[in-house]
């Protein structure tokens, strides 16, 4: 067999470039001169260093003597020395080279970004925040309380009495349903910046803030669903996740992103936050479920919780005039679908 | 310690050399680009980011394999696994960060102490692998920028400059512009520089002024034509979204203008001792037309016109950028590679690792 091709031979001194005519014979590359047909160099062409094939770059093959051989991509010659390497970038290259691929790719790469972020980031986040021991979680819980309490809570002003009432529920829920795996913690602030809310730490430190307290000050058993709603985050590790997530959320972003940086941010930044909304409501489905569930072991009504979620949702349409109202429902669409799910609990129980 | 390559300098100025024009080209081709891209983006993305690291290899190799110089092609000659393995350690850093400042808050602060120390190093590591891994006739780029130097200009004299209203801070550009040249080299070659701190002084200052005109006036436009933001919570976001739009625009015309200045510039007063002169003709017009179209290509494809307006912009870059070479150029790069691979290939490959932070 015999292949006949083109190259530029690249050597040291005065003629550095020069165009010659290459061959292959009986296992050797062959390089002739183009006038006189005179052999310059002569190898069996199995130890030569071939680059990898990438587009319609010139191959460059580096010969025996040190000098290179440079030769177009489709020139035969070329070809035949790359079929000889086996290595995964010619499957690579192929995928490159060839259109019929490009349609597939363009479908397949946001379609398997969005899994990426949305399936396989939040699996990987939940397994990570169940690794992680207790002693963790409470170290943790004990930095953010105190840098929060510094920032956004003042002293509580809820009388010891009612603080006392409320604890009392908190232990006896927690003995009921056998959760003693966390240090559970309840604390009572005053905040501007909350409202009438409550949140969990990953470490079991639960907050209620005075305005709670105060909007169901008739009503403790609606505080108790609250709370189990807050035991859920802590004993589901929702907040160790959410934190997982976003950290793994901001890598993938940073590292995929990386190189159109002032897009990056203005995307990641964006990108982040609509995630994150997907995902705490999520959480708060899974936490509502436990809390309903859980009324229902303590033999007490899911209304509970149904009345937690309208008081709450009422309390925010007062403060708040039509277009911040439109904006409450925005971003808590679930809100009613919320409620309606408590009631539909409680309406089996009375079955 | 600065001023070590002087005698060579001053015994062979490139003026009293016979130099003549080189042909500069660039063979990439957009399509062509595209698929490389494309490919390489999703076999990324399967691989959760692993195979971005080969994805770079074979992105920077197309790039720079199809810039001609004189009949030879560039070469890129980072191995996958070095950048994978400073991938690695960027992770671990920032995921540790992350971690540990959850559990104590003091620890942000103590951390940003650290990368002030921490970022010289970073600028320095990623020049020399950046260089090191680039290689024209068998002979390759180096860095040869040292901690300390860098401290000085790329951190020292910015935050320095902050006391001075920034009134000084074309100065500093200068002086890190100035470093970086001259702590590059070719093989064993040093290029030298010598730029002009008038020239950083009114191309500064005439960007600035561009800047609060095109700001002011768009800001203007915009205002007559947007609703009242104090009316809705939509009108707010239209008008702040405005507002960025307009920064945007404002930013990159400045941009233009500045870059195409200095560029030239910094290319003009380059040159590679007894080898060869540089010449630039970036101009704002060109520059600005090239950096606007991408901006809306990219917003407008989502992203996926990126390989049309790299192949563009590098397009520009090499039609615009002038070699002038001695004639005997080709002995004289052998000479540089005889001399140069006894020393560099020992040194290399022990620390080169690609550090990307950001």
């Amino acid at each position: 067999m015999q292949l006949h091709g083109n190259g530029k031979l690249m050597s040291r001194g005065q003629d550095a470039v020069r165009d010659v005519k290459v061959r292959i014979e009986n296992e050797q590359l062959v390089i002739l001169d183009t006038d006189n047909s005179e052999t310059i160099y002569q190898s069996e062409y199995q130890n030569l260093k071939v680059s990898e094939p990438l587009g319609s770059i010139p191959c460059d093959v580096l010969l025996s003597d040190g000098n290179h051989i440079s030769l177009d991509r489709d020139d035969p010659v070329c070809r035949f020395l790359l079929e000889q390497k086996n290595s995964v970038f010619h499957l690579v290259d192929k995928l490159e080279r060839s259109k019929r691929y490009w349609l597939p790719a363009l479908v397949l790469v946001p379609i398997l970004f969005y899994l990426l972020i949305n399936v396989v980031v939040p699996g990987a986040a939940r397994s990570v925040a169940h690794i992680l021991p207790v002693s963790f979680l409470h170290n943790v819980d004990q930095e953010s309380i105190e840098f929060i309490a510094e920032h956004v809570l003042d002293e509580t002003e809820i009388s010891e009495q009612t603080q006392r009432l409320i604890n009392d529920d908190f232990d006896y829920m927690l003995q009921r349903l056998q959760l003693n795996q966390y240090p559970y913690d309840l604390r009572f602030y005053k905040s501007e910046a909350f409202g009438a809310n409550a949140f969990a730490l990953p470490g079991g430190t639960i907050v209620v803030t005075d305005d709670l307290v105060n909007l169901f000050a008739e009503q403790p058993q609606v505080i108790s669903a609250i709370l189990l709603h807050e035991i859920a985050h802590v004993e589901h590790r929702h907040g160790m996740q959410a934190m997982a997530e976003s950290l793994a959320t901001t890598l993938l972003l940073s590292y995929f992103f990386g190189d159109l940086q002032g897009m990056a941010e203005l995307f990641s930044g964006t990108a982040l936050t609509v995630i994150q909304n997907n995902f705490s409501r999520d959480l708060e489905a899974e936490a509502d479920d436990f809390a309903l569930e859980g009324l229902d072991r303590l033999d007490r009504s899911a209304d509970d919780f149904a009345k937690a979620m309208q008081g709450l949702f009422e309390q925010q349409g007062d403060a708040a005039d039509e277009d911040n109202l439109g904006k409450y429902f925005s971003t808590h669409p679930a809100l009613i679908e919320r409620i309606n799910k408590a009631k539909r609990a409680a309406e089996k129980q009375t079955h | 310690m600065e001023h070590e390559h002087k005698d060579e300098t001053e015994s062979s100025s490139p003026a009293l050399m016979s130099l003549s024009p080189v042909d500069f080209r660039f063979h990439g081709k957009s399509k062509e680009f595209f698929g490389i891209w494309i490919v390489n983006v999703l076999l990324s993305i399967i691989t959760l980011g692993i195979y971005s690291a080969w994805a770079k290899v074979r992105t920077f190799r197309y790039l720079y394999g199809s810039t001609e110089l004189d009949g030879h092609r560039f070469n890129y000659l980072a191995e996958p696994m070095q950048i994978l393995k400073g991938r690695i350690l960027a992770v671990i850093l920032f995921a540790a960060y992350y971690w540990l400042s959850m559990q104590s808050p003091e620890f942000m602060f103590g951390f940003m102490a650290v990368m002030v120390f921490l970022t010289p190093f970073l600028i320095c590591s990623s020049l020399r692998f950046k260089m090191r891994m680039t290689s024209y006739r068998n002979v390759r780029f180096d860095y040869t920028g040292t901690y300390w130097q860098t401290l000085l200009y790329c951190v020292v004299l910015p935050f320095a400059s902050i006391f001075t209203l920034y009134l000084a801070m074309p100065w500093v550009l200068k002086n890190m512009d100035q470093y970086i040249v001259n702590n590059t080299k070719y093989g064993n070659k040093a290029f030298s520089t010598e730029l002009s701190g008038e020239i950083y002084f009114v191309a500064s200052f005439i960007s600035g002024i561009l800047f609060a005109i095109i700001f002011a006036v768009a800001m203007f436009v915009v205002s007559t034509v947007a609703p009242d933001a104090s009316v809705s919570e939509q009108a707010m976001n239209i008008m702040t979204f405005a507002t960025f739009a307009v920064y945007l625009l404002a930013f990159t015309i400045v941009r233009a203008f500045y870059k195409a200045r200095v560029r030239n510039h910094i290319f003009e007063s380059t040159f590679l001792q007894g080898v060869a002169n540089f010449g630039s003709t970036f101009s704002f017009n060109g520059l600005c037309y090239i950096y606007l179209t991408n901006i809306i290509a990219l917003i407008c494809s989502f992203g996926l016109a990126y390989p049309w307006t790299k192949i563009r912009m590098v397009n520009y870059a090499v039609d615009n950028t002038g070699v002038m070479a001695v004639d005997n150029r080709s002995e004289v790069i052998d000479e540089i590679g005889e001399q140069t691979t006894a020393i560099g290939d020992e040194v290399a490959n022990v620390f080169d690792v690609d550090v990307a932070l950001g």
